[in-house]
């Protein structure tokens, strides 16, 4: 039985600028079930960062409804306390996103402390160092500083500050990018086991197709502040309707030696701006299948089992 | 295709950075060869060595800091350790040239992107430029620095700027104005100018996106390829080694420990290094599912305290006495394909995967 965490309706994120309206986060409708890992993919200025933080209202978006077990998050009388312990955030650079003064102990310590949720120092220390036991932090580091330690175990703090809440949901802004890859590996795997444990649903923002395949259940494609595609890890993979899926899947370089003298299949251009873009296909510009009647505006629309996708050609090209 | 010219040999190389504390070994004993025309990619996490191995390669280590303290480094026969300052301007950025990982740091944000290619054919001028001078009459000779008169270096710019993809009418655009990804053209342009033998790339797409770091890939295998330039691409990621290198180098705490052709390294039925295949299970796959990832336990050394005997025992789940006590010495598993591990030397006798 799937329950649904998080549903997010109509969400926009419109930055004005002195060269026009930056479009961040243009209508996105998407939901997360508890448990569960939703990946959104996207490149550089696809607003996908932008959407975590609205979502925690980090950044107040310009409308839209997020709704957190059927709490809108937005609202003013929201019971933001409440929302702050069971919706976290994990920042992708371990380096600037942990205080160079405190020590691993008062970093975990300092959510706890905001929020009031021990009633003894005794409480403390345990809650404390039980969480650092369950993302691999020895005890003897508690005392240690972030500079003392390297990106994989300054990511596992990130992760700890977050969890040490208690929460049902996190969202993970690009949190293994900064790592090597073995440590990336070890993080992924420790978020993967405290979600089967804890039972804590994630929405995981990330450029890595890679990544994204290996921890998400359903993965959502960003294109310049729009969900382009929208489906089943294993339907997207297997079944990529929208060209710019198909084009991010063939872009991604292969560890496989037989990919060195294939055929490349590139998109050209760059992301165009996202500077009041022009009604219709945002795509348009770099697609290869582009034909006039991509310039009307379009729509998601179902092409399969929960597969949605933003193309009017969808059904011509995907086969 | 037989007897190709070796263009660059470094042997036996070690480099250290002098720090207050301790000294830090960045570089211990590496080997390598590359052929004219020849990709290899050199793979390693952070701290591995890689970009200390290109700065000694171009006389760059920082000065009073970085030190070779043993082994030599010939290109085209001419040992470049013990080259004179004066003569090293003259190699690098003409014979050889580097591509640096961050486009936004390694231009100059107040000279617009023409000029600053320009500046390399000032200085260098280009190979074909020098060839048609020798034959003109002597009257005609330019006397300039590198004697590229200006039309010559304007047409060369508009030249290696449609080379790498853009219009050479942004030329008079400022770094700032342009995208990442023509950054980092920008950059591939101005280390193409002058023709090198050898292109140094130190990961230049690890900033840009997918679909513009498979642009960039493409174009830097395709112009490799057109000017039969060597490469040295230096990347963390295994993907981009598939797409552009015909060998490959897995470094580890300064040393290579495993080189081989590209087939031999990604072909998971041979016998490889253990840090090799750890590397290989760490990555999630785009084409396979993989339940969970098999991450090598640990964290690469301190390179101011190696550990004992071999540089990755601590981390090595083969690890046994023979390891701790003694370095390995590098084993030929195949024609080309060389491994530093106790388990495949021959006084060992077992075969091991």
């Amino acid at each position: 039985m799937e329950h649904r965490l998080l549903e997010i309706h109509d969400l926009v994120k419109y930055f004005p600028t002195n060269a026009g309206v930056v479009h961040a986060v243009d209508h996105v409708d998407l939901a997360v079930d508890a448990g569960k890992t939703l990946g959104v993919v996207g490149e550089s200025g696809c607003g996908k960062s932008t959407l975590g933080r609205c979502l925690l209202n980090l950044i107040r978006p310009t409308s839209g409804q997020v709704l957190f077990e059927g709490q809108d998050v937005l609202a003013k009388k929201a019971d933001k306390k409440l929302l702050k312990q069971q919706m976290q955030i994990i920042f992708q650079d371990p380096y600037s996103s942990l205080d160079p003064r405190k020590t691993v102990f008062n970093l975990i310590a300092e959510p706890l402390k905001i929020n009031h949720l021990c009633s003894s120092k005794q409480e403390m220390e345990e809650k404390i160092y039980r969480i650092m036991e369950t993302v691999g932090l020895a005890e003897r580091l508690a005392g240690s500083y972030p500079h003392e330690l390297d990106g994989g175990r300054r990511q596992r703090i990130g992760v700890a500050r977050a969890l040490v809440m208690k929460p049902k949901f996190i969202v993970c802004d690009e949190p293994v990018s900064a790592l090597d890859v073995s440590i990336q590996a070890q993080i992924l795997n420790l978020m993967m086991d405290i979600q089967e444990e804890l039972g804590v649903a994630y929405m995981f923002i990330t450029h890595d197709l890679s990544v994204v395949r290996h921890i998400s259940h359903s993965i959502a494609v960003m294109y310049l502040g729009e969900v382009v595609e929208q489906a089943p890890k294993k339907e997207l993979f297997a079944n990529p309707k929208h060209p710019y899926t198909q084009a991010l899947l063939a872009a991604v370089p292969v560890a496989d030696a037989s990919r060195r003298n294939r055929e490349r299949k590139l998109i050209q251009g760059e992301v165009t701006s996202p500077i009041d873009p022009k009604p219709g296909c945002r795509f348009y510009a770099r697609c290869p299948y582009a034909e006039p009647k991509c310039q009307e505006p379009t729509e998601l629309r179902a092409v399969g089992d929960g597969h949605v996708v933003r193309c009017v050609r969808a059904e011509e090209i995907g086969s | 295709m037989d007897r190709e010219e070796t263009l660059l040999k470094i042997d036996d190389l070690y480099v250290k950075y002098r720090t207050v504390d301790d000294d830090v070994y960045a570089v211990n004993g590496v080997d390598l060869e590359l052929k004219r025309g020849e990709a290899v990619g050199i793979v390693g996490e952070t701290g591995a060595g890689k970009t200390t191995l290109a700065l000694s390669i171009l006389g760059l280590l920082p000065k009073g800091v970085g030190e070779v303290y043993r082994g030599d480094i010939y290109f085209k026969g001419q040992d470049l350790l013990n080259t004179q300052e004066k003569k090293m301007r003259e190699i690098r950025g003409a014979q050889i040239s580097m591509i640096f990982q961050d486009p936004m740091t390694s231009l100059n944000p107040v000279f617009t992107v023409g000029d600053q290619i320009a500046e390399v054919l000032k200085l260098h001028g280009t190979k074909q430029y020098a060839r048609e001078q020798e034959n003109a009459p002597k009257s005609d000779r330019n006397e300039n620095k590198a004697g590229m008169s200006r039309e010559a270096i304007d047409a060369r710019v508009d030249e290696i700027l449609e080379l790498v993809g853009i219009e050479s009418s942004r030329k008079i655009c400022y770094p700032h104005q342009l995208s990442g990804g023509m950054k980092q053209r920008i950059v591939i342009a101005m280390a193409l100018a002058c023709e090198p033998d050898l292109l140094i790339a130190d990961e230049p797409t690890t900033a840009l996106d997918v679909t513009i770091q498979s642009q960039v890939l493409a174009m830097i295998d395709d112009i490799q390829k057109r000017y039969n330039t060597s490469l040295i691409m230096i990347t963390h990621d295994f993907g981009v080694v598939a797409e552009t290198c015909d060998k490959v180098a897995i470094m580890y705490a300064g040393e290579i420990i495993e080189y081989g052709t590209l087939e031999q390294i990604f072909d998971r039925s041979l016998p490889h290094h253990p840090y090799t295949v750890g590397l290989f299970n760490s990555i999630p796959d785009l084409t396979s599912d993989k339940p969970r990832l098999e991450p090598i336990s640990g964290l690469t050394p301190d390179p101011a305290h190696l550990p004992e005997g071999c540089y990755f025992s601590p981390r090595c789940p083969y690890c046994t006495e023979r390891c701790t006590a003694a370095a390995p010495s590098v084993t030929q598993l195949e024609e080309g394909h060389i491994v530093k591990c106790h388990r495949f030397s021959a006084e060992s006798g077992t075969e091991g995967r």
